[in-house]
């Protein structure tokens, strides 16, 4: 509200600036043409004068004179005196003392006594005046009151405060109806904030989907579309504590029981115990892979940067996963292209190439194929692996990259289900990303990386 | 062998010097760097198992001062970190091996043997070729023979032959292989080095009367003619 009023405040005082600019042109505008209107007819008597001497002057200005008489409300008055200052013609009673014969219009003033008896009702005051003197040394003398003019100006001054007065009223009320609009939406961002701050993740600021959207209603959607991000990655972040605490407790129960079982035994060899290390060392895999992840994601690895050969890492791990893959009656094909470089870490490269060539493996049926491909291309680097034998749909797809998401014919395998994971966050620290795309039962993982030149 | 502990956790001491006792070494622990360069001082060591977390002196710090001593003990740095750059600065600052925790007390142990061989180990091969148990290896144009047969082999399939060359006699756990021939410093179930040892097998031992490269349940592999001088 306070906005409101200092707003129409300011536009009150603009349009009363602008009003009395207005103002000051009219009445100069008038003035202006009072002024050339006494000189052409001036010039006109003047005219008169040198073709039909003083008796033709004399017979011009009584004419004006009834002519203005006639018209019942003049506004122009003359004055022809003689030499001796004998009235000749006009209306006017008084030569003002003022009136200097210089051709000039100036302002003069007229009192009660230097007008005609009959007009007295006129107001007396300062009038534009111009006067000449003759070769035989009378003089004329034109005057006009500004009666209308103080009419006009009186005019101007009321339309002038009336507008005043309208603008401040109605950007009073404009401002107060925004100011109530704007409380009311801001009011709405506040309330989500509240039941946010109470941990109502799910609150969204109400929206008008019928008005005309404005900044307020833009902030309000990007509050939404934030606590909409948010509260998915709370989500997710919950759902993947929830996976690491089921997925860890399955097996510290199996070893607990194994090792109470041990407990009961007279004697133990090591080959008791070999299935709860086992165990534990699964474990403690999967909680480094976590750390890995979460220091991927978290800091900057890019510190260890350099440039990598991708494609003699391609060709040595290629050759190695082609024997592999043999031993399984899977054909593995390859094509690498030499002299590829990126600037990468090549642990983590390698780790997630060995990541994908361990999931192609575990998925490909004996007798079908696998395809690995490093090409370059206009500058950009793409690494892909292609294989069949995996039906995923697009939400499985949108999915497994998901930490400890496994899909169900997995689970029995080994595995923690951080490997696609780890593959993306490493592809992520590469300024790449996993592509992850399943055509005609073929399913393919792709990355296009910059290329270190 | 005997071995010098330095480790704060007085629990994760006690049980390593178990361990290890019970596999035969003699083992001693200092609770902190200062402890341990006392230790040095009055004892010869053969392997220094140092923490790289530590109140006071700090791992790496107590390996500079024992370098600069001019103690030339090899050094295995354990830590639960596991950046490649901690690995890094751990080497540089004199460490001659680096193990991330958890880790397999085998994995452990072999690494121990072998910092322990390197340094007992008299050099038998010169600079050309590297000659172990009838298998010569041509360091500069990388031709290997086997009892004057030539053996072909795949590039990565040579570094994993020449790491066995350097070290034979020991057990070298999958890890180990990974972090030298494939310069791998990460946890992978991958079978990378199973199935080149399985190919070098073929090549390498296949076509002759005796096996060179043995599998030890549970812990590695071992390059050697006579399997029981392995412990």
């Amino acid at each position: 509200m306070r906005l409101a009023i200092r707003q129409s405040i300011l536009l009150s005082l603009l349009t009363m600036v602008a009003m009395l600019v207005l103002y000051w042109l009219v009445s100069h505008f008038v003035l202006v043409q009072i002024s050339s209107d006494l000189k052409y007819s001036l010039q006109q008597l003047n005219r008169v004068e040198s073709q039909q001497g003083e008796k033709g002057l004399i017979q011009t200005l009584d004419r004006l004179a009834i002519e203005n008489e006639s018209r019942g409300h003049s506004h122009r008055y003359y004055l022809y005196q003689s030499k001796d200052n004998n009235i000749l013609a006009g209306t006017l009673r008084h030569w003002p003392d003022e009136a200097k014969t210089n051709d000039k219009v100036s302002n003069i003033l007229f009192e009660e006594k230097d007008l005609p008896e009959d007009w007295i009702d006129m107001d007396e005051g300062l009038w534009p005046t111009i006067a000449t003197e003759y070769s035989d040394g009378s003089k004329l003398l034109i005057t006009q009151s500004i009666d209308s003019t103080e009419q006009l100006n009186d005019f101007t001054m009321f339309m002038m405060i009336f507008l005043v007065t309208a603008v401040t009223l109605i950007s009073l009320f404009l401002g107060w109806m925004q100011g109530r609009t704007i409380l009311k939406k801001i009011e709405r961002i506040n309330n989500t904030a509240r039941s946010v701050e109470s941990g109502e993740l799910h609150q969204r600021v109400e929206l008008d989907t019928h008005a005309n959207t404005d900044e307020f209603d833009e902030l309000g959607i990007h509050l939404n579309r934030m606590l909409e991000t948010i509260e998915r990655l709370m989500n997710d972040n919950k759902q993947v504590s929830q996976n690491i605490a089921h997925d860890l407790r399955k097996p510290l129960t199996r070893v607990q029981a194994q090792l109470e079982g041990l407990q009961a035994q007279e004697t133990i060899s090591s080959e008791d115990l070999e299935s709860s290390l086992k165990e534990l060392e699964n474990l403690n895999k999967t909680f480094n892979a976590l750390l890995q992840l979460g220091r991927l994601e978290a800091s900057n690895p890019k510190k260890n940067f350099s440039k990598v050969d991708l494609s003699a890492l391609s060709n040595d791990l290629s050759f190695v996963y082609s024997e592999m893959a043999g031993d399984k009656n899977i054909q593995w094909q390859s094509q690498i292209q030499d002299g590829i470089f990126l600037d990468g870490d090549r642990q983590l490269l390698a780790q997630a190439m060995i990541n994908l060539f361990e999931n192609a493996l575990q998925y490909t049926h004996s007798g079908e194929s696998i395809y690995f491909s490093v090409m370059k291309n206009r500058g950009r680097t793409s690494l892909a692996i292609e294989n069949t034998g995996i039906a995923l749909t697009k939400e499985q797809l949108k999915e497994i990259t998901k930490p400890f998401v496994r899909l169900d014919n997995a689970r029995s395998s080994e595995g923690n289900g951080l490997g696609l994971s780890l593959v993306k966050a490493i592809f992520n620290v590469h300024g790449s990303e996993l592509q992850l795309t399943v055509t005609n039962n073929k399913f393919m993982a792709e990355a296009i990386f910059d290329s270190h030149d | 062998m005997k071995i010098l502990i330095v480790e704060d956790d007085p629990t994760a001491a006690t049980t390593l010097s178990k361990s290890l006792q019970a596999h035969g070494m003699t083992t001693q622990i200092a609770r902190d760097g200062e402890k341990a360069l006392a230790a040095i001082s009055e004892n010869n060591f053969e392997v220094i198992i140092m923490d790289r977390m530590m109140p006071k002196m700090d791992g790496i710090e107590a390996l500079g001062k024992i370098r600069n001593q001019g103690i030339a003990t090899p050094v295995l740095i354990l830590s639960a970190l596991g950046e490649v750059d901690e690995r890094v600065e751990g080497l540089e600052a004199g460490g001659d091996d680096y193990l991330v925790k958890p880790y397999a007390l085998s994995e452990l142990i072999a690494r121990l043997n072998a910092l322990y061989k390197r340094n007992h180990s008299v050099q038998k091969s010169d600079k050309e070729w590297m000659v172990a148990f009838g298998v010569k290896l041509n360091t500069i144009n990388g031709k290997v023979f086997r009892d004057d047969v030539r053996v072909q082999l795949q590039p990565q399939e040579r570094k994993l032959l020449e790491y066995f060359l350097r070290h034979p006699n020991q057990v070298m756990t999958r890890k180990m292989l990974l972090e030298k021939v494939w310069d791998f410093h990460f946890e992978t179930d991958s079978n990378l080095i199973d199935t080149q040892i399985s190919r070098l097998r073929t090549k390498l031992d296949k076509p002759f009367s005796k096996a060179l490269i043995h599998t030890i349940r549970g812990k590695g592999y071992v390059f050697a003619e006579d399997l029981s001088s392995i412990e």
